[in-house]
């Protein structure tokens, strides 16, 4: 594997770009982050490598290895979106006063169901929240998990039930 | 078993938000501006969404014809239009389109947006339920959802507990790849966002290297004066709040470690002032964790700065000193998750010493996993390898000595002995060790025949005295007495001159073991009455004290016999590692 020694000069450097450039598209492309978004992940490894290079000792697996994980990073967070807007769409469906009619019935009984079908765990946590209204620290409280994990937890039940939701309740449901 | 204090960490989410801490711009201003697009307003959009697209439908309206992707478009030259604020869209009483689906699905939109999106398609409306449906391609048979392919489950490197140590390595495996779905970018796209990037960073470099030579002049500067004025400085002078002058500090903590203690704690102290005043003239990095760049760069430095300030307590022998130093680093990677992996395993690695130094084995063992997982993931083979290395001595210290050969020749194998010449040799001394001890000097003595050049070659007198112990070591195990005698001999008595008590008790022990093995009970005697005297006048850790009375004692009625030799040497050993340890003569 090439190691350039990106000490030397402003040559040294282009020359390690060009050389890892096909790669770093090809990982973009794997990993389908979109390219208005790779923009800080490749300046901020960039950075950290330049900055600390003599502590690196194989600038490009160094450089892979770090755009991968800040790739899956990028990922981790825009699911995490994925779950807040779950939450928060679920909340404030079961805030409202009044079902619209029969659609908000149908409504609330497949978020029932989808729950139901969660592991108990998950179903402990997500009626408190839902039918309730506990918020993390309450239910970290109420359950018995510490407060630095409830976040945690709280997450991976939302990701069951929003895979629950969106194959099931939303996607396979028979519309009318 | 030798040591050493691990690799100096690397890494971090280094700046690129912001122009105060590199003045280089942050990536998302200029991404922003150069292929102005047209001003679009919502109607605008809605329009073209509607008539050129077509993913939108109307509110009563079925779906007209299958729209084109983004990449689609990119490709053929077309101009992208930003798809219709969903939202927007809802509150006009349209429906959804597939390429709104998808960035919801992929978390592309704003967090408004995206409730607005799961609230539409959790209310009921069929005609988007159905879009959906087709656009997250859920069929009838029970095949994964492809929407949630492309967000890979959370590594656990990136976990959001600062020393989550139960996950094993096996466990922060990479994930696979995510798969395809529609409106991917394909190669080309990156083009122009690399072609600007690099250009940045070729700017970028110039700048670096000067605040690199600046942060050698200041270090200098600073060095010349009385720590306590050290601390002064750093604290009043803004001059010294520089970003490259801490991470020179505690480099120059972490190779004192080897030599000084004391000082390698002063600097670290410094280190640690110089990056809480950076991170002051910075606010952002001290809480907002949700920004990628300055934020964590700087917390990563941060942390780094008091693990190594942890490490530099702990080799001093301040446990709990270390202990809560560590803490501080902990909290700041609880702080902030997106930390650089080697930022991380920096920490973890310091960590491990800890543990290691409270006989906390099974906890520093998780953490050098995660190291071990970290550089593996990273690439970087050497770091592995002495990163297996410390566990390989860990292992040796718990008494498992076959994993402990395992793992030292899995080290061998990835540590590259031109590049890093110094942790090839410990690694192959640590071997020759364990297998002297594990009785099998045969094995030892041919490996050593072949590392001898290695320790040669590194030429200071630390290794050639390691060497010449360990040649007397292999020679007792094969029973070459008299060559055994003369390698302690001289190796005692180096360190009686370099006033190492504790390696002076060793060494001693195992020229007992010499003179235990021929019967020599007056050279015992006296080796025990000299060896006394010698402690008696320094300190050393009262339980080993302890234990090598009771071999005086033995020594001078001549009752000292070889197991007890070896039963007080061995505790020794232990003690080393674990000043709490009690001794109880079985012999």
């Amino acid at each position: 594997m090439s190691a350039p020694d990106t000490s030397a000069s402003e040559g040294s450097l282009e020359h390690f770009l060009k050389s890892v450039r096909p790669r770093m598209r090809t990982l973009f492309a794997h990993y389908r982050v979109p390219p208005q978004d790779t923009e800080d992940i490749v300046q901020q490894a960039l950075l950290a490598l330049l900055y600390q290079r003599q502590a690196i000792r194989d600038p490009e697996a160094w450089l892979m290895g770090t755009l991968r994980n800040k790739c899956l990073l990028y990922w981790r967070e825009q699911r995490r979106k994925l779950y807040d807007a779950v939450d928060a769409a679920v909340l404030e469906l079961m805030a409202e006063p009044m079902a619209p009619e029969q659609e908000g019935a149908d409504v609330r009984r497949d978020l029932e169901m989808a729950i139901e079908r969660l592991p108990e765990r998950c179903r402990a946590l997500l009626s408190l929240r839902y039918h309730q209204g506990y918020e993390p620290p309450e239910l970290a409280e109420r359950l018995g998990y510490s407060p630095t994990s409830i976040s945690k937890t709280t997450n991976r039940c939302l990701a069951a039930l929003t895979r629950e939701l969106t194959m099931t309740g939303l996607g396979r449901r028979k519309t009318s | 078993m030798s040591e050493h204090g691990g690799p100096a960490g690397a890494d971090g989410c280094d700046g690129g938000r912001g122009h105060g801490t590199h003045g280089i711009p942050r990536a998302t201003d200029a991404r922003t501006t150069p292929p102005a697009p047209p001003a679009i307003t919502a109607t605008d959009v809605g329009w073209r969404q509607r008539h050129e697209l077509g993913t939108l439908q109307g509110a009563g309206g079925g779906m007209e014809r299958t729209a084109p992707t983004m990449a689609h478009l990119a490709a053929k030259g077309a101009p992208v239009p930003r798809p219709l604020d969903p939202a927007l869209a809802i509150v006009q009483g349209e429906h959804l389109g597939k390429d709104v689906l998808w960035r919801f699905m992929t978390g592309g939109l704003s967090p408004a947006e995206m409730r607005h999106v799961f609230g539409h398609l959790l209310r009921g409306c069929p005609s988007c339920r159905e879009q959906a449906r087709e656009v997250w391609n859920i069929t009838e048979q029970d095949q994964p959802l492809p929407a949630f392919l492309p967000i890979p489950a959370t590594p656990a490197i990136v976990s959001d507990g600062p020393l989550d140590a139960s996950r094993t390595a096996a466990t922060e495996r990479p994930e696979p790849a995510p798969a395809a779905g529609p409106g991917g970018p394909n190669e080309t796209a990156y083009e122009t966002v690399l072609d600007r990037v690099f250009s940045r960073i070729a700017t970028e470099e110039a700048g670096i290297e000067a605040a690199r030579r600046r942060a050698d002049a200041l270090f200098e500067e600073l060095m010349q004066h009385p720590p306590a004025r050290q601390q002064l400085l750093v604290q009043n002078s803004s001059r010294f709040r520089d970003r490259m002058l801490c991470e020179r500090l505690l480099t120059a903590s972490h190779d004192e470690g080897f030599r000084e203690p004391a000082r390698s704690e002063q600097l670290a102290r410094i280190a640690v002032a110089v990056a809480e005043r950076v991170a002051d003239i910075c606010p952002e990095a001290a809480v907002d964790s949700s920004s990628a760049a300055p934020s964590d760069t700087l917390a990563g430095m941060r942390a780094r700065a008091w693990a190594q300030l942890g490490n530099a307590l702990r080799i001093r022998s301040d446990l709990d000193g270390a202990a809560v130093a560590f803490r501080s680093a902990e909290a700041l990677m609880a702080a902030h998750p997106r930390l650089g992996l080697l930022d991380k395993a920096r920490i973890f690695d310091l960590k491990a010493s800890l543990c290691k130094d409270r006989r906390h084995f099974a906890e520093a063992a998780r953490l050098l996993d995660r190291v071990i997982t970290i550089y593996q993931r990273l690439g970087q083979s050497n770091l592995t390898g002495r990163a297996l290395t410390q566990k390989a001595a860990l292992q040796f210290y718990a008494g498992d000595r076959e994993d402990c050969m395992v793992l030292l020749r899995r080290a061998l194998e990835l540590i590259d002995p031109h590049e890093d010449p110094r942790c090839y040799l410990n690694a192959r001394h640590n071997l020759i060790v364990a297998l002297a001890d594990d009785g099998k000097p045969r094995e030892a003595f041919a490996m050593l025949f072949h590392a001898r050049p290695l320790y040669l070659k590194m030429g200071d007198r630390m290794n050639l005295l390691r060497l010449r112990w360990l040649e007397g070591q292999v020679a007792l195990g094969l029973h070459r007495l008299e060559q055994a005698e003369t390698a302690f001999r001289e190796v005692r008595g180096a360190y009686v001159e370099l006033g190492l008590e504790y390696d002076v008790a060793l060494v001693s022990l195992d020229l007992a073991m010499v003179f235990a093995q021929q019967g020599r009970a007056t050279d015992m005697r006296r080796l025990a009455e000299e060896m006394l005297a010698f402690f008696e006048s320094r300190q050393i850790l009262p339980e080993a004290m302890a234990a090598f009375l009771v071999f005086c004692n033995a020594a001078r009625v001549e009752q000292a016999g070889l197991a007890l030799v070896q039963e007080v040497a061995a505790f020794l050993k232990q003690a080393r590692h674990a000043p709490d340890l009690r001794f109880v003569p079985r012999c």
